[in-house]
């Protein structure tokens, strides 16, 4: 009942004007080159902030669906992906596009996308009360080993090869958290005798300036040509067709849930594993047509990186570890709401998470309705040269990052991150594992100095007596292990 | 540290890359880099530079209570030395696959070689654009307040438009290749509807002005 009481609150017409406003947006940014669905939400958070609660979710989870979906437009008309996520369907939908059938391939994606928010938001609703419960039993220890951990598989899983790249940004995240005054007893740290540092590093500056500055100087010197398609063709695919890879939709559509619920790993390596599987799964007649255009391979990606949304939302409201900077940007805009997110958010926000299922549920239909109608017209726009769309990105970034605290320490923390960004991602070093640790930071380090303090004077195994600690011990343990051993020998031998 | 034929630095694929090396390198780098072992022995040594100094700052924080687990400096120590170990381990790995050939080179022709990247040069140029945009921002502050009500709004103009309509122009004109006027409209049209779109839409004020 209490969840068909906030579906109805999320079909509000004032809040579904919000929603639709971010669904064309996130849909109008995502399909633009260089802008990731993160971009996308960050710049979007500083709009957020005078909004209400409920409308910022409406709207930002809107943005969140539509953009995702959105960077599939250019994957498949002008062969680049909107998104990293979108590759996938790049590979396949783009080949389509050249024999004619881009508007069917951009529709399978639609409907791929639509049918897999679906599988997300069904397994949310499914495991989110189980895993609040298993929350619930969450202490200091298990607190600062979950934080590690997350920080260790995301630099694992967004550093390819060379896993150590991914836990030296995690690690500087660290360090970057620690700066201003400590938790426990208020001492300065890192703050070399600035006043403005002692409140800390405010981690949406930061997000802002990673994901849009740092594009913004990485994207806009390129030098690249595009080719606009004159034709789109139909878009709406036949019912017998999506029948034929129901099986691969309901594959990926879990793949892409179970990797989304995975701290850091996000929407990117969710498409490309489903990718890969459905590849493998394929019958010999479908397999030889990936590669050159293949409607189950846009599937596969499609269904798996929206599916991936709903997966992400459940670390983020369940534990408050955000499963992909998305999510880290979904997380910021609701703390600004100072709606805290973890194991008691159910009793401190009560009806908060089935607003949330509500309100993605309603995304999800906007996202179909207005991608149909938006298809077209997207074309258009996405024509105009990156040249003079990112520059435009910078007054964005700059008012993003300023509207959360009126600061213009914020910008210059903003300006910062930004150029941070630029060098660590030259140097080859992926910039998910930082923001996690930058907003897991300050949780890791107050939750083991309080655990510690409740290990003095016991026996030394007795950190070992909590069996969710234990576990989360061994699986950070194997985690470290297969990025310095596995991984390590895997990456010398290519 | 950077060479000079590093210009494949895309977030897509080149017509003539095998699509799956341009996935893997999106799905690895966050947008698929070059990176040689002599970047990777760089990057070691600063990350180290950086561990050490968190562990001297870190030993050098008061500890009220003389307690090392509930020391303030304790997780930036802790940090710090496995910091220093990670660098240890990608200095060492980026030696044994020829990192230090490299980087057998005066700092004058590093730099010359990452001077002579195109991409490098105008990533410079815009960096310093924007710092010049932000510090103009932060000194230069006022608002002039239109005597007209539109919609129940007093309308103005203040430092933010004044400030980033020129910025944003140049901006445009060195990388979209158009005229001046034109840039300046597109700057003018864009930079006003978003301090209006803050402004008026979402009532927040902007970057030095209200």
């Amino acid at each position: 009942m209490f969840f068909i009481d906030q579906l109805i609150h999320a079909l509000n017409p004032y809040l579904v004007f919000f929603c639709i406003l971010g669904t064309v947006l996130g849909l109008l940014w995502g399909s633009m080159p260089g802008i990731s669905t993160t971009m996308s939400m960050v710049l979007l958070i500083g709009l957020s902030t005078q909004m209400s609660q409920d409308v910022a979710i409406m709207f930002l989870l809107g943005v969140y669906t539509a953009s995702v979906f959105g960077g599939s437009i250019t994957a498949v008309l002008i062969n680049i992906p909107g998104t990293p996520a979108a590759v996938p369907t790049m590979i396949e939908g783009h080949p389509l596009a050249q024999r004619g059938e881009g508007g069917l391939a951009l529709g399978t994606a639609l409907v791929a996308s639509f049918l897999g928010n679906w599988v997300g938001i069904l397994i949310l609703v499914v495991f989110i009360p189980l895993i609040l419960l298993i929350a619930l039993q969450f202490r200091s220890w298990e607190m600062f080993l979950l934080a590690l951990w997350g920080i260790a598989i995301c630099g694992t899983l967004t550093s390819g090869e060379a896993p150590i790249k991914g836990w030296i940004s995690g690690w500087l995240g660290l360090l970057i958290a620690f700066v201003g005054l400590d938790n426990i007893y208020g001492v300065p740290r890192f703050t070399f005798g600035s006043v403005l540092l002692e409140d800390g590093i405010s981690y949406i500056p930061v997000i802002i300036g990673f994901f849009g500055l740092t594009e913004v100087l990485w994207v806009l010197p390129q030098k690249e040509p595009s080719a606009i398609p004159e034709k789109v063709g139909r878009v709406i695919p036949p019912f017998s067709m999506l029948w034929r890879y129901a099986r691969s939709s309901v594959r990926s559509g879990i793949i892409g849930t179970v990797i989304g619920a995975i701290p850091g790993a996000g929407g990117n390596i969710a498409a490309f594993v489903a990718y890969d599987v459905g590849k493998r799964r394929a019958s010999p007649e479908e397999r030889e047509k990936f590669g050159k255009g293949s409607y189950e391979g846009i599937v596969c990606g499609e269904v798996a990186n929206n599916a991936c949304i709903g997966g992400t939302i459940l670390p983020t409201l369940t534990l408050g570890i955000p499963g992909s900077p998305p999510a880290a940007a979904f997380m910021a805009a609701l703390e600004l709401k100072h709606v805290i997110m973890g194991p008691t958010i159910n009793i401190e926000n009560p009806g908060l998470v089935y607003f949330i299922y509500g309100a993605l549920i309603v995304a999800n239909f906007l996202m179909y309705v207005f991608g149909l109608l938006l298809v077209k017209p997207a074309v258009k726009l996405y024509s105009l040269p990156r040249t003079l769309l990112m520059p435009i990105i910078i007054p964005i970034c700059i008012l993003g990052a300023y509207a959360v605290r009126l600061s213009m320490f914020d910008v210059y923390v903003m300006l910062a991150s930004g150029f941070v960004g630029y060098a660590l991602r030259s140097l080859g070093l992926p910039l998910a594992p930082m923001v996690l640790a930058v907003i897991l930071g300050s949780l890791a380090d107050e939750n083991l100095r309080r655990a510690l303090i409740t290990f003095e004077n016991k026996p030394f195994w007795y950190f070992l007596t909590s069996p969710i600690g234990t576990l989360l011990m061994i699986v950070s343990v194997f985690t470290f292990y297969d990025g310095i051993f596995r991984r390590g020998r895997k990456g010398k031998k290519t | 540290m950077v060479s000079s034929n590093d210009d494949d630095r895309k977030t897509h694929p080149p017509a003539d890359e095998p699509e799956d090396t341009a996935a893997s390198n999106l799905l690895s780098g966050e947008g698929g880099d070059v990176v040689t072992p002599g970047r990777d022995l760089a990057m070691a040594t600063l990350v180290g530079v950086v561990a050490i100094l968190a562990i001297i700052l870190g030993l050098l924080m008061p500890n009220p209570e003389n307690n090392i687990f509930t020391a303030p400096g304790f997780m930036p120590i802790l940090t710090g030395l496995s910091l220093l170990a990670m660098s240890i381990g990608l200095g060492f790995g980026a030696l044994k696959r020829g990192g230090g050939s490299e980087l057998n080179l005066s700092p004058g022709e590093l730099l010359g070689r990452y001077f002579a990247d195109y991409e490098n040069q105008w990533a410079l140029v815009l960096m310093g654009l924007v710092v010049v945009y932000v510090v103009l921002l932060d000194w230069v502050t006022f608002i002039v307040t239109i005597p007209l009500m539109i919609g129940g709004f007093r309308l103005g103009f203040s430092s933010f438009e004044a400030v980033t309509i020129p910025m944003l122009a140049i901006a445009l004109r060195i990388f979209w290749p158009k005229s001046f006027t034109q840039c300046l409209i597109v700057s003018a049209i864009s930079t006003l509807v978003l301090a209006a779109a803050f402004r008026y839409g979402f009532r927040i004020p902007l970057p030095g002005s209200g």
